[in-house]
């Protein structure tokens, strides 16, 4: 197996920095006549601005940042990694809040960023085919004039990449009505890790076979790397419009989720903000939300205009049968757009409020929300550090933002830890640890908290499939790296099995 | 509520595992065949019991709870016995069919076990009937958006219904695929044994989870060759709440596929259409029932019944604009919906406007016609001969079926552009599949694939288009990591 190499750094001793510059050459040398000398990034103080992605609070500097430019660069430098058994990392934009495209010392770090074309847009078939650099945002901004968008619409969407939806299965505001990034992809162009180019998918529904790009989608980098993707867009709404629902309880604001919900409902969008979140939100934006409510409600309904107004009517009135105690539908696209500015810049206001934010990501059954908002007020007391909450309220992701200082010695720990029990609570009560940030570095030794070890070698022998070597992202996503050699092992008793001359695959 | 019993796979597997390890056990492999499913020895007799083998159906494993499913997968891996997994056996001739293996049927693994509509999910054993669930969701005025379709029952003979099982191990679609998803796009989560006889699970029970990889989404059109799903978790949703059909008149495929283009990218949102071509039209004793008269394209759309009428209004605007000249007009016929008569209101799912959207959806008038033809009546069950779906590229499909046009008269199929114009389905005579499957596949390429989903028994055509070597290469790789002694009929999709 690898050795890992020490990370480049100053306490790097003599001989180890002497076996890290000659790895270095081994991978320069395999890939000259491949990669052009700016494609490939070796010095320490170039590689710096590497050495994390959006989750800061990790660092790693890779041995090496490679930035192919087309897909026969990826399979070429795939294939030397494989060959020299040096881990890669892909990355899109960075954006990561879970430490999923952390470099790792002993390995490449894959920019994608170089591979920013769109390369086709089909019309008459719904269809994008962009490679894995293009930003989401980008993809609408193609077609909008003509009238369609692409509906996943993470937080992140004017950085993030699409290669990185496709590694992430990112969501967004949208995704209760219009589905996460795995149902509004067609097809992939993906590198194995031995440097073979297959295309899974096209502009059709579904495949032969198993649904390879379902498993891919939300695979984190661990499977293969994405260099174009076929997304399918959708006719712009003819009418979009928002409702702002304050409450005076956040109990309240449940049940009226549960009430459009079940009233046939189904909303484009269905946020909850509570009062720290929604009070850091208006000063910061100035959106109009009712700073006197405990917990804000904004919910858009789109589609046919006739519809948009029918639906408006009846979310206010279910609202309003649900003690909101204070409704404002939008009445022009610029309204519209002031009332999600205000939830859009949750993040950031929040970060004005306090030197340092941990955004956390789990789902709960949301009949739960009430008692996971209570247990979350216990132990932010307990741990004497603030939390906001940020609610993609419709299909019961929380964003729960931990208020700290990282300059007070031991409150990133008490963060980490305040999260991670954070997040545990939220497997104890029937949900999951991550809705849609990925399980990455962060959440990476809490799998045991949902899985089992039966449940998690059923999951890493799928890896085994695609990568053997466990050289594709290795560090993230599972507690315990297993070889697939001793994940394979099958017991056949008797040492024996009937009929070994049956063909079986 | 029913609860699920509180399984203990590790001690079932222990058990199970104790039971091989006794030395009475005999090499039962050429038994299982010779007897028909039977097992010998006392070992033996103990592991059909614990397999809930009955006396009488010898042939056949009933696991009722998931250890006994471990026990039965231990046993088979240790014995070599092949187990096909099925449920009321509807899609049986879906697939390759090994007819050595020992049926394993999950009909006892069922049951909602969960359901509360406020939270969009709903849990149930693999082998719950559909029409359980199906009610269950409908008396909440909810429903599984991908709408399960019948034609399953239609094409195979003594299935009483489907299990939500079988539903997710072809990847089941209803027609609005397009818009609505398949169950890769509702299964939220699983509990399963695998072909390694360990009972595991994946994803959750909430509506939005990326904890780990997707294997939802494997087992999804796996047809049981990984694993036997024991507990499903699916996103569910309000049922629509009224719907319009609206015709316009055309009989050429080119036209209707434009049309088509048309219709998918109009923001008034259709939920659905389809192009009726002459031949099939012409053979539709259903078609005066809906008010159809001649062959064309149908939509539908879906809503709340207030916004209906503008938005087909606009619909005809944008195709006039475009120079259709042919009127386009709501279905009035007497099984039609009359937006006046569909109020929001969920009980209408049972109205007659939702009866047209499913007979479309099954294609079952085109499957009654095709099974009072004479000189198909060559299947002794009496089944419907040969049914193949194309799945490809929308704009591709004109230049697919031309395929079709090298056919002789006498073997011209009946087809339907379904899903919007994303799928053909081709209604074949059981002498022409081999010769209209090959004609498909060659024609479509690389811009799609052509699956059979009914063929009669012993025909061997391949079910499905084989995917590119490399593909196929690491399709078989994951059926060695769930299922490494073959023992879940491996050669199901692609005959070795």
């Amino acid at each position: 197996m690898r050795t890992p190499l020490p990370s480049s750094s100053p306490h790097l001793t003599p001989e180890a920095s002497a076996a890290r510059k000659a790895q270095q050459s081994r991978l320069t040398d395999a890939l000259r006549g491949v990669l052009a000398d700016d494609q490939m990034i070796l010095a320490d103080e170039v590689l710096a601005p590497f050495e994390s992605d959006g989750l800061t609070a990790h660092r790693v500097r890779p041995l090496a940042t490679l930035l192919p430019a087309n897909t026969e660069q990826v399979a070429a430098v795939l294939a030397a990694c494989d060959a020299l058994e040096v881990p890669v990392v892909p990355r899109g934009a960075g954006t990561s809040l879970s430490g999923g495209a952390l470099p790792q010392a002993d390995g490449v770090l894959l920019g994608l960023s170089k591979l920013n074309q769109i390369l086709e847009i089909d019309y008459d078939n719904l269809a994008v085919r962009a490679q894995a650099g293009v930003t989401n945002l980008g993809i609408t901004e193609a077609v909008r004039a003509r009238g369609f968008y692409y509906a996943p619409d993470p937080s992140s969407q004017i950085a993030c990449t699409i290669g990185g939806n496709v590694g992430e299965n990112s969501g967004g505001v949208h995704c209760l009505k219009y589905g996460l990034t795995t149902n509004n992809i067609l097809g992939v162009r993906m590198v194995t890790i031995q440097g073979e180019v297959i295309d899974i998918g096209g502009k059709y529904l579904d495949s032969s076979g198993f649904d390879l790009l379902g498993v891919i989608c939300g695979s984190e980098g661990l499977l293969g790397v994405i260099t174009e993707v076929t997304v399918r867009i959708l006719p712009t709404p003819e009418r979009a419009r928002a409702l702002l629902l304050g409450f005076d309880n956040a109990l309240d604001a449940a049940h009226c989720v549960g009430a459009i919900i079940s009233a046939g409902i189904i909303p484009a969008g269905l946020e909850m903000m509570d009062a720290l979140a929604i009070q850091a939100a208006e000063a910061f934006a100035k959106a109009g939300y009712p700073v006197e409510s405990s917990a804000l409600l904004i919910a858009e309904v789109d589609g046919a205009a006739t519809d948009v107004d029918i639906e408006t009517e009846t979310v206010a009135a279910i609202a309003r049968a649900h003690g909101a105690s204070y409704v404002r539908a939008s009445a022009t696209e610029a309204e519209r757009l002031r009332f999600w500015a205000g939830r859009k810049a949750a993040f950031p206001a929040v970060g004005q409020i306090s030197p340092d934010y941990y955004c956390m990501d789990g789902t709960i059954p949301r009949h739960q929300l009430p008692h996971v908002l209570t247990r979350m007020q216990e132990m932010s007391d307990a741990y004497g550090l603030r939390v906001a909450n940020v609610f993609h309220a419709g299909d019961g992701n929380l964003h729960p933002l931990i208020l700290y200082d990282a300059n007070i010695p031991g409150e990133l720990e008490r963060a980490e830890a305040f999260g991670a029990d954070i997040l545990k609570l939220c497997v104890a009560v029937g949900g999951v640890l991550t809705g849609e940030h990925g399980v990455g570095v962060e959440k990476r030794d809490l799998m045991g908290e949902m899985f089992t070890e039966t449940d998690l070698a059923h999951q890493q022998r799928l890896k085994c499939a695609f990568d053997p070597k466990s050289l594709l992202n290795p560090e993230k996503v599972f507690p315990t790296l297993h070889r697939c050699a001793e994940l394979g092992r099958m017991h056949v008793h008797g040492g024996r099995l009937p009929h070994p001359d049956l063909p079986r695959f | 509520m029913p609860i699920p019993s509180d399984t203990q796979p590790e001690t079932a597997a222990a058990d199970a595992e104790a039971l091989l390890l006794d030395s009475s056990l005999p090499d039962v492999a050429s038994d299982v065949r010779r007897d028909a499913g039977s097992l010998g020895g006392p070992a033996a007799a103990e592991a059909n019991m614990a397999v809930g083998l009955g006396a009488d159906e010898k042939t056949t494993l009933r696991p009722s709870s998931t250890d006994a499913l471990i026990a039965a997968i231990v046993e088979a891996n240790a014995t070599g016995r092949v187990l096909s997994v099925g449920g009321f056996g509807s899609k049986r001739s879906w697939g390759h069919t090994d007819a050595t293996a020992t049926a394993l049927c999950t009909q006892d693994l069922c049951g909602i076990y969960d359901y509360s509509p406020d939270e969009l999910v709903l849990t149930c054993g693999a082998g719950t009937p559909l029409c359980e669930v199906t009610a269950a969701l409908h008396a909440n005025g909810q429903h599984l958006p991908f709408a399960p379709p019948a034609w399953p029952l239609r094409l195979t003979a003594g299935a009483p219904d489907q299990t939500l099982g079988g539903v997710v191990a072809t990847n089941l679609a209803g027609s609005a695929r397009f818009r609505r998803g398949a169950a890769r796009d509702y299964l939220l989560g699983f509990s399963a044994v695998s072909g390694r006889g360990e009972a595991f699970k994946a994803g959750g029970k909430v509506m939005k989870n990326v904890t780990g990889y997707d294997l939802s989404k494997l087992m999804c059109g796996s047809f049981g060759t990984l694993a036997v799903l024991t507990e499903l978790s699916f996103k569910v949703l309000p049922q629509p709440m009224a719907r319009l059909f609206a015709v316009t008149t055309t009989d050429r495929l080119e036209v209707a596929s434009q049309l088509l283009a048309q219709l998918r990218g109009h923001p008034a949102e259709i939920a659905n259409a389809w192009f009726i071509p002459p031949a099939t039209f012409a053979a539709w004793a259903g078609a005066e029932a809906l008010g159809l008269t001649c062959p064309g394209v149908i939509f539908e759309l879906a809503g709340p019944a207030g916004g209906l009428n503008a938005r087909l209004a606009s619909i005809r605007t944008a195709l006039t604009e475009r120079g259709w000249s042919q009127p386009v007009e709501a279905l009035h016929g007497r099984a039609a919906a009359h937006p006046s008569a569909a109020m929001d209101s969920a009980a209408n799912e049972t109205s007659a406007g939702t009866t047209l959207g499913t007979n479309l959806a099954d294609l079952a008038p085109l499957l009654d016609q095709f099974a009072t033809r004479s000189e198909d009546n060559s299947d002794p069950d009496g089944n419907a001969s040969a049914l193949i779906r194309v799945s490809a590229t929308p704009t591709e499909m004109p230049r697919i079926a031309a395929a079709l046009e090298a056919l002789p008269e006498a073997h011209a199929p009946r087809t339907l552009l379904d899903c919007a114009g994303h799928w053909l389905w081709v209604l074949g005579q059981a002498s022409a599949l081999s010769h209209i499957a090959a004609n498909l596949r060659i024609a479509t390429g690389d811009a799609g694939h052509v699956t059979v989903v009914h063929q009669p028994v012993g025909a061997e055509i391949p079910a499905f288009s084989q995917p590119p070597a490399p593909i196929l290469a690491i399709q078989r790789q994951i059926q060695r990591a769930f299922d490494p002694n073959g023992v879940l009929a491996p050669n199901r999709m692609f005959p070795a």
